[in-house]
Order: C-alpha cells, then sequence, then structure tokens
C-alpha cells in the first residue's frame, strides 16, 4: 500500500482542530430554542452527546465526531477517531449500539489509504460491541473521519457532566499531552517512544474505564478531548459548587512537560487559554505543568466525579491493570473560579 | 543580524520550531504567521529568550517583530 503520509493534508489534525469554544457558544445561542419533554440532555450544558427519552426505562443517546488525521498510519487514525467518537455514549453513561461513518476523502486519493481508515473505525465500533451499518462519504481535500453513534441509556442512570456533589474526587483516567506529543512528533520534534505511548493511549476505548468506574457511585462524569482536562473540568463546574485540582497529582507523558517548556505547545491549547483565563485560577504552577493542563486531547480518558468513600477503591480499580488513571482533586464549596489548580 | 522567516501556512509548533533555529544568532526577527495562537506562542517563546516582541498586523496575517531586549 502507498505509505504516503496522511498529516500531509492537514495543518491541524485531531480535537485540535475544534472551534474554539466561546465562538461556539456564540453561534449556538442564536438558534431557536427547542423544547420537548423527552429531550433530556441537549445543548444547554455542553454535554457530551444528546439524550432523548422514548420509553420510561429507555433513551437514545446521539453523538458524532469527526476530525483530520493527527498521525499518519491510517489505519491508526481510523482506530483513533473512532474510539473518540465512542466515547462520548461512555461519558453519557451508555452502551453503543450502532455507528455510521462520517468520510471526506480526497477522489483522487488511493483508495487503499480510505480503506485502512474505514477498516481501523470499524474493528472499535466492533470492540465496543456495536454494529457499524451505514455512512456517507464527501470528496473533500482534507480527510476527516469519525463516527456518528447511537448508544441507549436508562433515564434515571445518565451522567450528566456536571452533578457533581460537594466532597467528590475527580478522577482522570488516561495521563495528558497527547496533543503536543502528536502535533510535536509530525514537526520532528518528540520522541517514537512518547508518540507510541499517546497513541496507545489514544485508540484505547473508554469503555473499560466506564464499565469498572459505574460499580461506584459515580455523579458526573465527562471526557477530554479538545478543550482540554481545565475545559472539560470546567463544564462540570457549576454555580453551586467549583472543583479543586492538585496538580501534582495529575498524570502526564514525560514527554509533554518538555515540549512545553521548549514553547512547543499547539494551536488549540493556546485557543484553551485564552477561553479559559478568567475562569480558571492557577496558584503557582510550573508553565509546562500549565500548558499540559490546558493541552487539547484527542480521544483522552474519562473525568469522574465519585463519592468521596468509594475513591480510593475506585483508583485502584481502574489501576489494576496499569498506571493510567490518577485522583486529581475534589469538589468543593463555589469560590470565585470555577476551577482552583494548586501545584 | 536581522532575519526574516515566514512561518505562514504553518500550524503550532512548527512557527516557534523555526524561529528556534535563528533566536540565538539574531539580534532582530521579523516573524510572519497567520493565525493568533501562532502569534501567541511565538510571542511567549520569543520573551523567554529575552526578547521584545511587537505585533502588526490583524485578519489573518500578523507580523511579529523581534528585538534583542
Amino acid at each position: 500500500m502507498d505509505t504516503r503520509k496522511l498529516n500531509k493534508f492537514t495543518s491541524c489534525g485531531g480535537c485540535t482542530a475544534k472551534l474554539p469554544q466561546g465562538m461556539l457558544r456564540e453561534a449556538v445561542s442564536h438558534i431557536p430554542h427547542f423544547s420537548d419533554p423527552n429531550l433530556l440532555v441537549g445543548f444547554d450544558t455542553s454535554d457530551d452527546g444528546a439524550v432523548y427519552k422514548l420509553t420510561d426505562d429507555l433513551a437514545i443517546i446521539n453523538t458524532l465526531d469527526f476530525f483530520p488525521p493527527m498521525v499518519n498510519d491510517p489505519y491508526l487514525f481510523g482506530k483513533i477517531a473512532a474510539a473518540n467518537a465512542l466515547s462520548d455514549i461512555y461519558a453519557m453513561g451508555g452502551e453503543v449500539v450502532s455507528a455510521l461513518n462520517i468520510v471526506c476523502f480526497p477522489e483522487d486519493e488511493d483508495p487503499a489509504i480510505l480503506a485502512e481508515i474505514l477498516r481501523g473505525g470499524a474493528e472499535k465500533v466492533l470492540e465496543a460491541g456495536g454494529v457499524l451499518c451505514g455512512g456517507h462519504s464527501i470528496n473533500d481535500k482534507e480527510p476527516k473521519y469519525g463516527l456518528s453513534v447511537t448508544g441507549t441509556v436508562h433515564p434515571d442512570k445518565i451522567m450528566h457532566n456536571n452533578r457533581c456533589m460537594i466532597g467528590d474526587r475527580i478522577i482522570l483516567t488516561k495521563p495528558l499531552g497527547v496533543g503536543m506529543i502528536t502535533a510535536s512528533y509530525k514537526a520532528g520534534a518528540a520522541t517514537e517512544e512518547s508518540y507510541r505511548q499517546a497513541t496507545g493511549s489514544m485508540e484505547k476505548l473508554n469503555k473499560y474505564a466506564f464499565e469498572t468506574a459505574k460499580q461506584y457511585r459515580i455523579h458526573s462524569c465527562t471526557d477530554v478531548t479538545g478543550f482540554g482536562f481545565l475545559g472539560h473540568l470546567n463544564e462540570m463546574a457549576t454555580a453551586e459548587y467549583s472543583i479543586h485540582v492538585e496538580a501534582g497529582k495529575v498524570l502526564y507523558f514525560k514527554e509533554a512537560e518538555r515540549l512545553a517548556a521548549e514553547y512547543l505547545m499547539t494551536g488549540g491549547g493556546a485557543k484553551n487559554r485564552r477561553f479559559l483565563q478568567d475562569k480558571v485560577d492557577l496558584q503557582g504552577l510550573t508553565m509546562p505543568m500549565e500548558e499540559i493542563l490546558f493541552d487539547p486531547q484527542t480521544s483522552g480518558g474519562l473525568l469522574l466525579s465519585v463519592h468521596k468513600d468509594d475513591a480510593d477503591a475506585l483508583l485502584a480499580d481502574l489501576n489494576s491493570h496499569e498506571r493510567s488513571c490518577c485522583m486529581v482533586g475534589e469538589v468543593i464549596q463555589r469560590e470565585a473560579g470555577s476551577i482552583i489548580v494548586t501545584a | 543580524m536581522r532575519k526574516t522567516i515566514d512561518a505562514c501556512g504553518l500550524s503550532c509548533p512548527e512557527p516557534v520550531l523555526l524561529l528556534k533555529q535563528d533566536i540565538d544568532d539574531a539580534e532582530e526577527i521579523e516573524l510572519h504567521v497567520d493565525n493568533q495562537a501562532s502569534v501567541n506562542n511565538c510571542c511567549r517563546f520569543a520573551r523567554s529568550k529575552g526578547f521584545c516582541v511587537s505585533v502588526g498586523g490583524g485578519g489573518g496575517k500578523y507580523t511579529l517583530t523581534l528585538t534583542k531586549g
């Protein structure tokens, strides 16, 4: 197969390609308001997927995600894009039922590249226990791939992103830094080893973390993607409570710290910092640590808000196979900033 | 020594990497970038290297003038 680089097509891949959070909020604020008592989760809370109640004990979750490549290997790109799209179902507390491919691809490119992307994506849908049942494709100079996913959840078991309880502990299930590492690797500035660590993490389904977590008292859940750790944590905070993070407890891929120290951040990280600067209170962090917390993640981990008495057991359970999860902080009485980060 | 770098069409971290190649030998650098995120990241990097930075332009074309301070 032609091994031409997928990345040549795109300047800004993965979840880094998201539109800025502020711009999106402004745009969505102008669309008509839909009021339907069965729409349990819609635009209002920037949640991970929409949830619509069909019967008293069954709701469907709709979500879609697609983006340009952030890695050269088309098969790996397919797996990462699918894992990322499927993640929203787990972040809402549901199970995957079916998925449709979303494809943009140049019509004059090698179809074998496209086949590899689709193979990677389909394998992840299979692993998720869902069925891939169609899709839509568009001729486009820049390839993009993702899924539209349908899941189900019991209406009483929806995992909103903003129902944390004061005292809850916050657990993160994948290390941070994959945005900086994949962007720098593309530019020849990150090592093969950290690239392999990052892509291994990105292609991992959040299914396993959620299946473990749901055996404990989880009050809220979301996943970390383009808006970075702090951006998605900010969506968990409300006027009723703030979240305190201890930066020293956050796991990240070590090379991300070196890259940040050399100012090799992504554009997405700069956008995240700008959007969040008056919402987060960063106290005494090193510059590289701040950048890691703003770094946009593609197919990042789950953020779980768990009852404090269950937190240690859940963390031990999550880390029973490999140590990729960390307890990063707790939900506290509301303070001026939504998020307070101390060293 | 004065240097001009065109980093238009590149996304971060590539403009910073280009700047890094020349920053140790230059007294003054004119850097062209085409997005705000690159402006921010390049400014921060240049200041960390002891340069004063002024930013001109807008609307997708920015010129950063870096002068050793």
